[in-house]
This record gives C-alpha cells, structure tokens and sequence, in this order.
C-alpha cells in the first residue's frame, strides 16, 4: 500500500466521521472535528513562518544584520516589536500595547474603506441611471432592453421607499410602492439563499464522490 | 389520506439526508455530462482571456482549499488550461496559507500535460496577500517584486526575464482571483487606478451581490460556482469533472424542490386536518 493510498483511507474514514453528525451526535465526529482543526492550525502556522514572515521579514532582517545596514535593522527590528504588540492582548498590563497597534490598523483599514467605498461603489451608483426606453444603433427600439431597464427602474425606486424612513408612509400609493420593494427584496433573498443551498451542496458532492469514486472505487477496481 | 400526507410534515429530516446522499451516489455513476448555455458572467470570463496577447503577464490568485474544493478547483484547472492553451504566461499567487497546498500539486499535473515549464510559461509565489486583504493588495499594487520576495524555488521574480519589468498594478494584462468571495480591493488598486481589467471565479453563495459589479463593468466576467466551472469547461470544447459534476448538483437540486413541495404538501394536510377536527 502507498503513501498515497493510507491518505485516501485517512481522507475517507474523516468524511465518513463527519458525515455521521447527520445521524446523531457522537464521538466519531468529535474526532474528525478537532483533527481538523488541529491540522488547519497547525498547517496555517507553519505555513505562514514558511511562506511569509521567513522570506519577508527573518531573511532580510538577518542580511541587514550580517551586512550592517543600520536601515534594514531598525526596521525589521520594529516589525518584530509592532508584531509583539499584539501579545499585549493576554496581560492587563500590557492591553495598551495591544491597542497601539490595533489603532494602526484600525486606522489604515478605515483609511482605505474610504476610497474603496468610492472606486466600488460609485460605477455602480452611475449605471444605476438606465433610460426605460433602450434604443440602439440605427434608432432600432430594443423591446427586451426596455423591459428588463424598467424592471430595474421599478425595483430599485420601490426598494428605496421601502426604506424611507424620514416619515410615516400614510399616503396608500407610497405604502403600496414601499410593498412592492419588500416583495423584490424577498426575490434577492430568495437568489441568496439559493446560492448557498448551491455551495453547500457542492461541498456535499464532492465529498461523496471522492469517497465513492477514489476510494471504494479503487479499492474494487 | 389527509392524515398521510400530514406526516409528510413531521418528516424525520434524517430520511432526507438520506434521499440526498443516495441521489449523489447514484449521480456519480451517471457518465453523460449535463449541456449547459454559457451564461453572460462567464462569458466575459472567458473573453478577457480570450483577449489576451501575450504582451504582458497574468495575475492569478488561487485561494481554494478543502472548504471551497467542490466549486472552485473546476473553476481553477479550466483557467489554468486556458492560459496555457493562449501561450498566456502568468504568475500564482494565494492569499491563504493552504491555498500553494492545493494548487501546487495540480499545477505540475497540468503543466505536464501541457508541456509547459515552470519559470519559463508559469511560476508561483505562494502564500503573499495575509490579512487584511486591502493592505497586502495594496502593497502588490505598488510593489511585485516586494511583495513575492522570493518564489517556491527561492529565486526573486526579477531573476525570471519576462517579469523582470513588472512593478505595478499597470504591469498585468489581467488579475483573476479564484476564492470563496470576491477580492473587492483588486477594482480599487487594479482596475479603478491602472485599468487593468479584474476577473473572478467564485462560490455561489457570494455571488449575489457581485451582479452589480459586473453590470457596471468594474468586474469583467465571473464564474459562478460548479455551475461557472462547468460553463466555462465547457466553452472551452471539453466535458469533464465540472460538467459532469453539474448532473450531481441538478440532481441535488432537485430532491430538494421535491422535498420542499412535499413539506408544504404535509403543512397544508396538516392544517386542513386540524381545522376539520376543531369541526367536530
């Protein structure tokens, strides 16, 4: 047998242990939970020291030392400082440090959601003014471009009564327009949580078919 | 009959589960792939690389793992045969530290397959972007050769000719992330201050929102879920995993809407049999 082949028996006795929470809870699963876990942590943190703080922050840090460029010493001699700041977080006396830092990064983060806010969202503030009668090239009426922008016309107006807020909506038309906005957001609901069924299921399918077709089909093949 | 069907109600959702596994195993022997029509998020996923000349290399970020193996590893190998059947030289890159782990081993499968070679058609960086996404983006944006340090054989970028002049954002033909969700930070730091165009591949559950994004044309095509990866494999000429895993997915699907018609069926019996004993 493999290396490979122990992996697969491995891989397929897990899915199998997960998968039977769908009967009942037990200790199988508990296993196959906390394995997993285990692993995904394990693997995050060697694989972070291995990929990224080793290449992007020992290795220069340790050619700055060996070649005495003063630069290159402070500097990462402050990300390893910045970086135990965080560690501040499990002594009361030190929570400060750990503020510092977060308010950097709080900072920064909030910084760029500023402009990101305004790079993603404005396009789509712009093409949100459709014209209800499409004409195309030629002065050629486009019946289906007409209907599907005044869909998006009505839904979109409809939606933004619904939540306005400002004042009572006493008037019968608003009430009905503000009716109409909650029915198309049931309908955006509705695609979301479609989608999720989709993803979950396919987390599903590939499982069993791994299962089904790597492993038991090998091992009758 | 209305006192069977009020049954349906009380269902014990263990027979469903059931249902469910039993159809996905029974799907998994079916052969004959499902047709489908390429739908317009895919299609412009497919142009933008369709485009491409060659001038200038291709970002891509892989960020599938186990959780997101089902939809994304279809939507992954079909990019990856795309760009190597356009001779499209182009450079991996993950944001999650077990994202290298699983594109690493179907890269050298591909590449074989392709006779393509590493550093000459293709290389990768590994795990580079860490939390928070918009500062690491922005740092790539900036600053390739910082950012990388050093690909998976220790060499810097620089050493590899044909990316020796890639710098910034305006240095790539085209950024493609494959990730659960979209990397919004990629149309503020590629598309909207170099023009250089974004593509997507991601799960179905994140896609919702994103329509927007590709009506106003800052995200330029998008693969949707298995369904995106069986359109796009598709589109291409082939019928593989992704198309056949789409018989699954539709079977799937469909036990579900029956299983939904059939618990309205029992609530509606249920309620008529309760109303006809408050009768009497």
């Amino acid at each position: 047998m493999t290396f490979d082949r122990v992996g697969e028996w491995i891989a397929a006795f897990c899915v199998l242990a997960i998968l039977s929470l769908l009967w009942k809870e037990n200790r199988l699963y508990r296993i196959a939970e906390h394995l997993l876990l285990g692993l995904t942590v394990g693997f995050t943190a060697a694989a972070t020291w291995v990929e990224l703080l080793q290449p992007r922050w020992l290795a220069p840090w340790r050619e700055a030392i060996g070649s005495g460029d003063i630069g290159g010493i402070i500097f990462g001699g402050s990300a390893l400082a910045l970086g135990l700041c965080w560690y501040g977080l499990y002594f009361k006396k030190g929570e400060w440090l750990m503020r510092l830092v977060l308010g950097v990064v709080l900072g920064a983060g909030a910084g760029q959601a500023l402009r990101n806010n305004f790079t993603q969202q404005m396009p789509i503030v712009a093409t949100s003014f459709k014209s209800p009668i499409v004409i195309q090239e030629g002065a050629r009426f486009d019946l289906w471009g007409s209907i599907n922008n005044s869909l998006f016309l009505v839904a979109l107006i409809s939606v933004l009564v619904y939540f306005f807020f400002i004042f009572e909506q006493r008037s019968p038309i608003m009430r009905g327009v503000s009716r109409m906005g909650r029915f198309w957001l049931m309908v955006g609901f509705g695609v979301y949580f479609g989608n999720t069924i989709m993803t979950r299921l396919s987390v599903l399918i590939e499982r069993v078919w791994f299962v089904v077709d790597d492993f038991f089909g090998k091992m009758f093949s | 009959m209305l006192q069977r069907l009020a049954k349906l109600a009380d269902l014990d959702r263990r027979w469903l589960y059931l249902g469910l596994l039993a159809v996905i195993v029974v799907s998994s022997f079916l052969r004959a792939p499902l047709m489908v029509r390429m739908g317009r998020e895919t299609k412009g996923y497919y142009d933008a690389i369709e485009r491409l000349d060659g001038r200038k290399p291709v970002l891509l970020e892989s960020d599938w793992d186990m959780g997101t193996i089902g939809e994304l590893r279809a939507q992954f190998v079909n990019t990856v045969k795309h760009l190597f059947r356009k001779n499209q030289r182009f450079v991996l890159i993950s944001g999650t530290a077990l994202g290298p782990r699983f594109y690493r081993p179907m890269m050298q499968e591909l590449a074989k397959q392709y006779g393509k070679e590493y550093g000459h058609d293709w290389i990768s960086v590994g795990f580079k972007l860490p939390d928070p996404k918009p500062i690491s983006i922005e740092a790539l944006s900036r600053s390739f050769q910082k950012t990388a340090v050093v690909d998976d054989y220790g060499k810097k970028p620089s050493e590899y000719s044909w990316l020796r002049n890639v710098k910034t954002a305006d240095d790539w033909a085209l950024a493609i992330t494959i990730n659960y969700q979209e990397i919004r930070e990629y149309i503020t730091y590629f598309y909207y201050s170099s023009r250089t165009p974004y593509i997507c591949g991601i799960a179905a559950i994140s896609s919702t929102t994103l329509y927007p994004f590709l009506s106003s044309g800052t995200i330029k095509g998008m693969l949707v879920g298995s369904r995106g990866g069986g359109e796009y494999e598709q589109a291409m000429g082939d019928k593989g995993y992704a198309s056949r895993f789409l018989v699954g997915q539709t079977a799937g699907h469909l036990l579900i809407l029956l299983a939904i018609v059939a618990g309205n069926i029992g609530q509606f019996a249920k309620g008529r049999l309760a109303k006809s004993e408050a009768k009497k």
